[in-house]
């Protein structure tokens, strides 16, 4: 089963999408499988991170500018700068997780939440999230 | 001798014309200023002359309003000769100049991109001839040529020029990332659906103009008013009626009529057509001008609703800043009713008296100052 998510992001930001996933997990009815996550875009991501501390989630976005910042020597120049840094970060995080799905629920460390990564925002976003479940062996 | 009706048929083209070249000419734009120059801008001249010049003045509050940058549009003498001595080579790239001239000739519009290059600014060349003079002093070249048709005096090429600094306005302000690139792209849907708007506008002024052509055969003249995006619209319209009719005509802003044009004593043999649009923040003073419009027995007309006008024609409202793409589309057809109405050559068929202008001699023939 896949189920799509329309995000409409407000700026580069960390926009926690665990509830939609967890979701999607209880619908499945799936108690031991996995589940994939995908963000069809090239400017953004998707990362497990801490979530108790809101500064936190700052602190990583803060870093990835600092990392890729948005100069304006790109030599991808069909958009902004802003986006051709978002194409770097997306190639270097990733768009795409999968988790195990374990007892009907996702498998993640008390202070792991999956977030999806605004590279180029504010922008009309989407994610889409799958759930499989292990086959059943044989009888 | 150009087919009287070639005008018209520039008018009613208008709607094909958007919607085929907007995407082509945004597709050409987008990456023909290098991202460092555009963030690099601090200030920008927008110059042409004739329909051309108008067209800097039709996007200039695009620019003011979406780029963040102190921007002027004016004619090319003033531009080259007294403007462009006030910079010398202290930012980079600056002035940026969007120059316009469709055939790359104009000799005026060739010395003041000459002139900027000079003064260490960046030139773009808005032209429809790749080998023109003005082609060759530009860093950065547009073509902005609109697909051959009958010839007649132009309006075809003014719009691919308004089109195109529209559509580098929102491209600058894009890269600049004073909007996002939804929101650019959504001002680039918007010029695009003009095309619709265009041809609604046809099919709602048409007979009306028509109809107040022959009402207005034999006035001496015709003035336009309007203000902001719209004087852009007036100038136009001057330029077709003189272009097409060969009447007098001048064009001033709404405010200032009242101060300077109100007390032509002519007022009777006067049309006049008052460019007020819908959501426009000038439609209070419209509305106070009709009265003394009507006062000094002024034959006039409404381009949008302006209360007590005695003829008025309402286009579709579209964003402010856009407005003169419509609005050169109902002007064009009131100078092609007028050229039918009198019967008159235009260009006065380059003849006699006139017979300098022809092949643009008197526009490319002419001593370039540096």
């Amino acid at each position: 089963m896949t189920s799509r998510h329309p995000l409409q992001t407000n700026g580069n930001e960390a926009y926690d999408i665990q509830p939609e996933i967890n979701e999607a997990v209880t619908e499945s009815g799936v108690q031991e499988g996995l589940v994939t996550i995908v963000a069809p875009h090239t400017t953004a991501a998707l990362g497990i991170i801490s979530y108790h501390d809101p500064l936190g989630l700052e602190d990583v976005m803060d870093e990835f500018q600092r990392l890729v910042p948005a100069r304006i020597t790109f030599k991808h120049e069909h958009d902004t700068p802003q986006d051709a840094a978002g194409h770097v970060l997306s190639t270097m995080v990733g768009p795409t997780l999968t988790l195990i799905v374990t007892g009907g629920e996702v498998l993640l460390g008390h202070s792991q939440k999956v977030f999806f990564l605004e590279f180029d925002g504010p922008r009309k976003r989407q994610f889409f999230v799958k759930v499989t479940a292990d086959p059943t062996p044989e009888a | 001798m150009i087919n009287p009706n070639a005008l018209h048929d520039q008018a009613t083209s208008l709607p094909a014309l958007i919607k085929e070249q907007t995407w082509r000419l945004e597709d050409d734009l987008r990456k023909s200023v290098p991202t460092p120059v555009q963030h690099a801008i601090r200030h920008i001249v927008l110059t042409g002359s004739g329909d051309s010049a108008i067209a800097g003045l039709a996007a200039e509050q695009t620019f003011r309003r979406f780029v963040g940058v102190p921007v002027y549009a004016g004619e090319s003498l003033a531009v080259s000769r007294f403007l462009l001595d006030s910079y010398g080579n202290e930012y980079p790239h600056t002035p940026m100049l969007l120059a316009t001239s469709n055939s790359g000739e104009v000799a005026r519009v060739v010395e003041a991109a000459q002139r900027a290059a000079a003064a260490g600014g960046y030139v773009v060349g808005l032209t429809g001839n790749a080998q023109s003079r003005l082609a060759r002093a530009s860093q950065s070249i547009i073509d902005v040529g609109a697909p051959a048709f009958p010839a007649a005096p132009g309006m075809r090429s003014y719009v691919m020029a308004v089109l195109a600094l529209n559509l580098f306005a929102i491209r600058f302000a894009e890269v600049r990332g004073r909007i996002t690139m939804d929101e650019a792209q959504a001002l680039r849907g918007e010029l695009a659906g003009l095309s619709d708007v265009v041809q609604q506008a046809i099919v709602t002024a048409d007979a009306p103009l028509r109809s107040l052509a022959q009402d207005w055969r034999d006035l001496q003249g015709v003035e336009f008013l309007g203000s902001g995006p719209s004087r852009a619209s007036a100038a136009f319209g001057v330029a077709k009626i003189l272009e097409a009719v060969g009447k007098q005509s001048a064009h001033v802003d709404l405010e200032e009529f009242i101060h300077l044009n109100y007390f032509e004593r002519a007022a009777t043999g006067i049309g006049t057509v008052v460019l007020a649009p819908a959501g426009s923040p000038v439609r209070s003073r419209a509305d106070e001008l009709a009265p003394l419009l009507n006062n000094l027995g002024r034959p006039w007309v409404a381009i949008g609703a302006v209360t007590d006008a005695p003829v008025s024609i309402e286009i579709p409202q579209v964003r402010e800043e856009f407005a003169p793409v419509v609005q050169a589309a109902v002007l064009g057809l009131l100078a092609a009713h007028l050229m039918d109405a009198t019967g008159e050559e235009p260009g006065r068929g380059a003849v006699g008296p006139w017979a300098d202008c022809a092949d643009g001699a008197t526009t490319r023939d002419s001593q370039i100052v540096l």
